[in-house]
């Protein structure tokens, strides 16, 4: 997708390190991908292009961290303002396509389709916290754009709002005090086994539930719906394929983990961890609340002084001073090794659950929905992830593998426990 | 809106079950994700056709001279011409290089494929007195010329300046030192200087700035 006709605008030159999440993400990237996810709403009425266009410009404004490019040094990659905006474009092909990553190419995107804005980013630009800020911004802007009378004051990012430096700050670099650090030790887990898709072919299904209904389920077990909806997850990859050899190796859900929770920051900028839940080879034949039960056990430990092990220990690799030296290519070379051996090698899947979207009550009337996908990763085949809003809750496979043997167990083993699922793809 | 008995879930925007591809009826509400096209890139499949086809041809062309011939002569000139071509023009468009690079390693590659042509036919002297230093003189007036009318950043052409320039000072101390035809490479080592040195000017304000985000450790 190429931008075209884009309007320049006079902004002053300024530029940004990449945050330490950000690191890995362009390294890691080839040819055929890149780390993208999309966060879409769903409006109750059919999207005007030329009224998406200038909320999004005005968008831009309050938001100026996302109106960048990223560019090579000589020792680390870095994040240019560009003179642009980019075009919003209607919606072609399959969702979380690769972003080129060119000095003159944004780092995100805007999609309209039907009743749906979709925003694509890439993952070095924000995460799920800032895309759902720059969404309600967006959306903010188009709804009063559209006549609709909002009250500003009840909404968190407002377009009338000035651009906070708190915003764009790397939270990591704050609050690391390399103190105790976290040792990585990681076993080599499971591959999903199953036909590849095409490249850029990505199968979307989602379930809608009502949050209560999941809420009564989980609580079944004693659980949160994280909890709940992970330990499901484990039972539905293993009926799934129980079929392919095994080969001794455990199945683990990799799920991030919202920092701000835990640290007080206001940075839209990456700042978030992951916990790599496990299940051995013995806990195979278990039952689906022995599971649960395991789940809950490795989400105990995560806590402050955990999280800061880990943010300690990535801020301690970025900051050593033989890492900082080398020559970008290198970096890059022992990066994507890095992320190839004890990136996506070290879980099965992904989890990703941003919960209850953060965003005032005043677009109820306007909203029919959110989702949450997150793009097709590098190795693995499938990736989980969930966004609730007014009381429904979007639980999205994403896969780039032709079978569907996992969704299929999945929403077959929650309707079983009494979840009522509306089903919606793009299959 | 349909149903899946056998899934037991509601289907919202599809006639088939989406997980167990099961038809449930007509009874379906808008798509919520549009029919797509196809992702076609052009570019990918166009530059695989042009790399097979050299390499067929060069592959041919060594075979025949060995065959026929009992001699390695054209097809050595094909072969090289083949590499340089796939390294200096395929992989900076298959790879989306940045103009810099682009620039920079056409530049260097010519160079280098006139040399071996100058060496290989024994006719040394064209390519070190006239070809290159006029090759890298056209080259830098088309990153002068880049950055006035396409409005380029003039520091982001700099470092394909630079290297232009340092092959015309190669090419200058050589020709000095060898006592060859010194004007060509006088003239394009002044130029590319120049404009260097021009640029540098203009932009001095930036300069600290866009080293410190280069260089940033």
């Amino acid at each position: 997708m190429k931008e075209k006709n884009k309007r320049k605008i006079k902004v002053e030159d300024r530029w940004l390190k990449l945050d330490n999440a950000a690191l890995i993400y362009p390294s890691a990237q080839n040819n055929e991908w890149n780390a993208v996810f999309r966060i879409s709403v769903k409006l109750k009425e059919k999207i005007v292009p030329s009224i998406l266009q200038d909320s999004l410009d005005e968008t831009l404004n309050r938001f100026p961290q996302f109106n960048m490019s990223l560019k090579r040094g000589i020792f680390w990659y870095y994040f240019q303002n560009r003179r642009t905006f980019p075009n919003v474009s209607k919606e072609i092909l399959h969702p979380c396509q690769k972003i080129e990553l060119g000095s003159y190419n944004h780092l995100f995107r805007v999609l309209y389709y039907d009743k749906k804005i979709s925003f694509e980013a890439f993952h070095s630009l924000t995460d799920g916290t800032g895309a759902c800020a720059f969404m309600e911004c967006l959306i903010t802007s188009y709804l009063m754009k559209c006549g609709n009378k909002l009250d500003l004051k009840k909404i968190n990012y407002s377009p009338l709002d000035k651009a906070n430096e708190e915003e764009i700050e790397d939270s990591f670099i704050r609050y690391a005090d390399l103190k105790e650090r976290s040792k990585h030790t990681g076993e080599k887990a499971f591959k999903l086994v199953g036909t590849k898709e095409d490249r850029g072919i990505l199968n979307v299904v989602t379930g809608e539930i009502e949050v209560e209904n999941l809420k009564e389920i989980a609580k079944r077990y004693d659980a949160t719906i994280t909890e709940f909806l992970a330990g499901l997850y484990f039972k539905s990859m293993l009926i799934s394929q129980k079929d392919y050899n095994l080969k001794n190796k455990p199945f683990i859900i990799s799920i991030p983990i919202n920092l701000r929770k835990y640290f007080d920051s206001k940075t839209l900028r990456n700042f978030s961890n992951f916990i790599n839940v496990k299940l051995e080879n013995k806990h195979f034949e278990s039952e689906l609340s022995e599971i649960i039960n395991i789940v809950k056990e490795q989400m105990k430990q995560i806590n402050k002084d955990y999280l800061m092990k880990n943010i300690n220990s990535n801020v301690h690799a970025q900051k050593n001073f033989f890492v900082r030296v080398l020559p970008l290519w290198i970096k890059n070379f022992a990066l994507s090794f890095s992320y190839s051996k004890f990136g996506e090698n070290l879980y099965t899947t992904n989890f990703s659950n941003l919960g209850n979207i953060n965003i005032s009550d005043e677009f109820i009337p306007f909203v029919d929905k959110f989702e949450f996908l997150i793009g097709s990763p590098k190795y693995n085949g499938v990736n989980f992830s969930v966004i609730s809003f007014n009381g429904k809750a979007e639980l999205t496979f994403t896969s780039s593998i032709k079978e569907k043997k996992i969704e299929r167990e999945f929403f077959r083993l929650l309707s079983s426990l009494g979840g009522k699922i509306t089903l919606s793809s793009n299959i | 809106m349909n149903r899946c008995d056998r899934c037991n879930v509601d289907v919202k925007t599809s006639s088939n079950c989406p997980i167990c591809g099961r038809y449930c009826g007509e009874e379906f509400t808008a798509r919520e994700y549009p029919v797509y096209t196809k992702n076609r890139q052009i570019s990918g499949f166009v530059i695989h056709v042009i790399f097979w086809a050299l390499l067929a041809i060069a592959v041919t062309l060594t075979v025949c001279e060995i065959l026929f011939m009992k001699k390695f002569h054209i097809s050595l000139y094909f072969i090289v011409s083949m590499l340089a071509i796939d390294i200096s023009v395929l992989l900076p468009i298959k790879n989306h290089w940045s103009f810099n690079g682009s620039i920079s390693i056409v530049s260097i590659i010519t160079c280098g494929l006139i040399v071996f042509i100058e060496l290989y036919s024994k006719t040394f002297g064209w390519g070190v007195y006239y070809a290159i230093p006029f090759f890298v003189l056209a080259m830098t007036i088309y990153c002068l010329l880049t950055i006035i009318i396409k409005k380029y950043d003039k520091l982001d052409c700099l470092i394909s300046l630079f290297i232009l320039a340092l092959i015309s000072t190669a090419l200058f101390v050589y020709n000095l030192v060898a006592k060859g035809v010194l004007w060509p490479s006088i003239s394009v080592f002044f130029t590319s200087w120049g404009i260097i040195v021009t640029l540098f000017v203009l932009i001095s304000k930036r300069t600290k700035k866009e080293i410190a985000k280069s260089f940033h450790v």
